[in-house]
């Protein structure tokens, strides 16, 4: 017989042991949950995939309410779809793999139904409520959207059309385009492409300026009365070469050149020698003025300007410095010359719907503001004026913009004749013709005014 | 009902109590598992169907109503037996139901059965008038019975999911049921070590003794422990290996007293350890997976890392039943279950697990201490040990505190070897808890 007090003693020293142990996998659990939350944000985290393919994304609707994008399927595995797939550059896309783009990407926060509040974040989490997106109604209308489509046709370039009256984008087109249905299958063809269709860009192709700022720097020189436009002008139709590239009129004025001749036939001698004239600081301030120095505030993927500063007033007056700008800057600066010379910021986002609520009409920030006088009111006029023929406001460039001789062809645009209402940015790639652009951008404009 | 007053305290702490309140206290516990696995199981029901089935909820009538039969029975006929166990078996099982009808439901019918015929098992073993010494007794055959059946699976081996070490028996004349004999061994290692160190009495009487006396002592023991462990190394079987050596420290210090020679093997078990990061490759990637899993945790450290993110996501009130994403880590149902409750209840859930089995390991050691034969005591010692060592093992290993070994979450687990073995642990414990059966060594 054993002595009794000695299991007994044992068993209590083996079993605090044991349970001790047991306390350790506690503190440990402790450790893990208190301490390193983080580590659910870790990339290989399949809750991350699961939540987000649970999120019920807000739809996007046109101006009228057409659906551009929507998310439908089963509550835990939603998918995006786009009903009009030649939309895909405006609208962009959305994908689980490749991010978002396009208006997508803008209205990401809305479209996903994110909140600051933490405890409604907090409420959501516990009871497992979906995480539910508003809708979103742009100003894009579809069918102007078609017709800029349809008039772009196989051009490799962008269309962008705002309504002057709101500054709101009412259509985006942008070629070579891609459908964002297929994006999953496609994504390495496309990204890989040298055209790059997945690059929307009306917003964020960076293009040479040339003789679209023409019109701006004669609006500002009248201010300044540095010229007149009934003003002669000598050896307006000589040729300029610089840097042994040559710079001609665009169409051939007549005899006894004026200043309104210099601007309707687009000649770059004396806009060239009116930049001297003018000096970095003046030039600098009329990109400023009309916002070619910065990168726009729309909700949608931009992109800034490729601005560095002005070095040689001359070559920056006809637009082949350092300033490279998007067609979405573009129909922003033609927009403000239009308006009595008011430069305003544009409008894309029309109406929110957060789930379960009304439409209700987008915040104060989401509206076009009126930013600053670009320039006084009656140069702007007279400017304006002077591009006025056939019931058409328009402006033709071409832009130099490669060692080789490629070109880029501007038009910008506006209708009708008297008091524009709408206005259009054309631009094409590669040394298309100025009067295809022409075209295009008349095509969209009297399609818009039916 | 007997009103006497009775002493049921020693051991670990010392608890009174009139019997009627003894049964109101494990009634009452009954209830607060019946009404946690009741309202989880609607839960489960609801979220999966957006509707109450009682298709869903038969089973937990069946569940419920064997619990509830074992303990009228029980009470009946041991009525001086832990009030506490029951409650917690029927908790652990419970829950173990709630994670094989959340993650499995292909094997909830099976662990259904396991449940069943464990409970016979334990109303059984607990009201019976066993014989213990019969055990003492023929531990040396018994021993050899198991090591034999293990030997056997290295030549008819299987495992019934298709891959990984071939650990099963099948059955004969019974369909596609499995029994896993290193589960048997482990019970019937304990059976040995208590017989062995019950007849030698207490060893080195608390001194520091030579070598050559240790091995006096325990060298019949080592080498039929060691034959154990060299054909469970040789299977792969790296939990129940780990368990044996736990085991075996552990019924030395209780024999012993002697803390020098439980760090000795502890230094030991650390050379075993490092012996086979090198020599054996499931050594060294378990080791290699749980020191740093994060180079590898799209491969093979993709199990415990994905368990981390279960328990993470967890928090401490957890996601819900059937509202977290544990199925993301194979094979969860059994080697993982543990993980997912700590995901789906939170650390909240995973501390009240782990606290249950903290409880077992505090009612078994109390059970033991409470012995008046050393070969009882030292049953009951070993048995809790067995029970509380698996919990931590495989607690320990799906936190990342331990290397992953493949043990399963007592009575919780999809795994019916082990559900019956764990059974007769509890039905011997309920047995040896009982005033009457604390029998003095012959």
């Amino acid at each position: 017989m054993n002595n009794l007090n000695t299991p007994r003693h044992y068993t209590s020293g083996l079993g605090i042991v044991l349970i001790l142990c047991l306390f350790a996998v506690g503190a440990y659990l402790f450790y893990w949950v208190a301490l390193r939350s983080d580590m659910l944000l870790n990339e290989d985290n399949p809750r991350l995939v699961e939540a987000e393919l649970r999120i019920q994304r807000g739809e996007i609707r046109d101006a009228r309410g057409t659906i551009l994008a929507e998310s439908v399927g089963p509550e835990s595995r939603l998918e995006r779809v786009y009903p009009f797939s030649a939309i895909g550059p405006a609208v962009g896309y959305y994908s689980l793999v490749h991010g978002t783009a396009g208006i997508e990407e803008g209205q990401d926060t809305i479209l996903r139904g994110e909140t600051d509040d933490f405890w409604q974040a907090w409420q959501r989490d516990l009871l497992h409520e979906p995480q539910v997106g508003s809708n979103v109604r742009v100003t894009l209308a579809k069918r102007w959207q078609d017709s800029a489509e349809k008039a772009l046709g196989d051009h490799k370039g962008a269309v962008i059309l705002l309504s002057l009256t709101d500054k709101a984008v009412r259509a985006m087109v942008s070629h070579p385009t891609y459908d964002p249905n297929l994006l999953e299958e496609q994504f390495d063809a496309l990204s890989a492409d040298p055209d790059s269709p997945l690059l929307n860009r009306a917003t964020q192709g960076q293009y040479q300026p040339g003789m679209l700022l023409q019109p701006f720097v004669l609006a500002a020189a009248l201010e300044r009365e540095l010229i007149t436009l009934d003003q002669p002008v000598d050896d307006a139709t000589d040729a300029l070469v610089l840097d042994s590239r040559v710079f001609e009129c665009a169409t051939a004025p007549g005899d006894d050149v004026t200043w309104l001749d210099v601007l309707q036939n687009s000649c770059p001698g004396p806009t060239y020698r009116l930049g001297q004239t003018l000096q970095v600081d003046q030039l600098t301030q009329i990109v400023d003025g009309f916002g070619l120095t910065l990168t726009p505030t729309l909700p949608i993927a931009t992109a800034g300007p490729v601005f560095a500063p002005i070095e040689r007033p001359g070559l920056a007056a006809i637009g082949q410095e350092n300033l490279a700008i998007t067609p979405l800057q573009a129909i922003l600066a033609w927009a403000g010359l239009l308006s009595n010379g008011v430069f305003s910021s544009g409008k894309l986002l029309s109406a929110v719907q957060p789930p379960g609520q009304e439409w209700q009409v987008a915040g104060p920030e989401f509206q076009a503001q009126s930013i600053r006088r670009a320039v006084e009111s009656d140069s702007a006029d007279q400017i304006v004026s002077s591009l006025t023929r056939e019931g058409f406001v328009e402006h033709g460039a071409i832009a130099l913009s490669g060692p080789e001789g490629e070109s880029t062809v501007w038009y910008l645009g506006a209708a009708p004749g008297g008091s524009p209402t709408f206005a259009v940015v054309v631009v094409l790639e590669e040394g298309s013709d100025p009067i295809v652009a022409r075209e295009i951008g008349r095509t969209i404009l009297a399609d818009v005014l039916e | 009902m007997n009103t006497t007053r009775m002493r049921i305290g020693g051991g670990i702490g010392r608890i009174s109590g009139t019997m009627p309140q003894r049964g109101r206290q494990e009634w009452l516990l009954l209830l607060v598992a019946a009404g946690f696995v009741l309202v989880n199981a609607v839960s489960l029901t609801l979220v999966n169907n957006d509707r109450l089935t009682w298709e869903a909820l038969w089973r937990i009538g069946i569940w419920l109503g064997l619990l509830v039969i074992a303990v009228v029975i029980v009470t009946r006929l041991q009525p001086t037996h832990d009030p506490f166990l029951l409650p917690v078996y029927g908790l652990l099982t419970g829950w173990g139901l709630l994670l094989q009808a959340r993650l499995a439901p292909n094997f909830i019918g099976r662990q259904l059965i396991w449940y069943a015929l464990g409970t016979g098992v334990i109303v059984l073993l607990a009201v019976s008038p066993l014989n213990l010494d019969l055990l003492r007794r023929y531990r040396y055959t018994l021993l050899l019975g198991g090591i034999v059946l293990l030997g056997a699976t290295l030549l008819f081996g299987v495992n019934p999911s298709g891959y990984g070490a071939a650990l099963w028996l099948p059955i004969p004349l019974v369909g596609s049921v499995y029994f896993q004999p290193s589960e048997l061994l482990k019970l019937l290692i304990i059976i040995f070590f208590a017989g062995y160190f019950a007849d030698r009495g207490a060893l080195f009487a608390g001194r520091t003794p030579h070598w050559k006396a240790i091995m006096r002592a325990i060298g019949p023991l080592l080498v039929m422990w060691g034959f154990c462990v060299g054909l469970l190394i040789w299977q792969r079987d790296l939990g129940a290996a780990a368990i044996f050596f736990i085991l075996f420290l552990s019924m030395l210090y209780l024999a012993s007293g002697n803390r020098r020679t439980v760090v000795a093997g502890l230094v030991l078990l650390m050379l075993f350890g490092l012996l086979g990061y090198f020599l054996f490759d499931v050594v060294a990637l378990r080791v290699d997976a749980w020191w740093n899993p994060w180079p590898d945790a799209d491969d093979r450290a993709y199990q415990i890392v994905q368990s981390l993110y279960a328990i993470v996501n967890g928090g401490v009130i957890g996601q819900g039943i059937g509202q977290g994403f544990p199925t993301y880590i194979p094979v969860v149902h059994s080697d993982f279950a543990f993980a997912a409750v700590a995901e789906e209840w939170g650390l909240i859930g995973s501390m009240t697990m782990l606290g249950s089995f903290v409880f077992l390991v505090y009612r078994g050691m109390r059970i033991a201490g409470r012995q008046r034969g050393s070969f009882a005591s030292y049953l009951a010692a070993g048995m809790t040990v067995l029970l509380g060592s698996q919990a931590l093992l495989i607690m320990g290993g799906v936190t990342k505190l331990l290397p992953l070994t493949g043990v399963t979450v007592p009575f919780v687990s999809y795994g019916g070897s082990s559900f019956l073995l764990n059974s007769v642990i509890l039905g011997l414990l309920l047995y040896l808890s009982a005033e009457s059966n604390t029998t003095s060594d012959e």
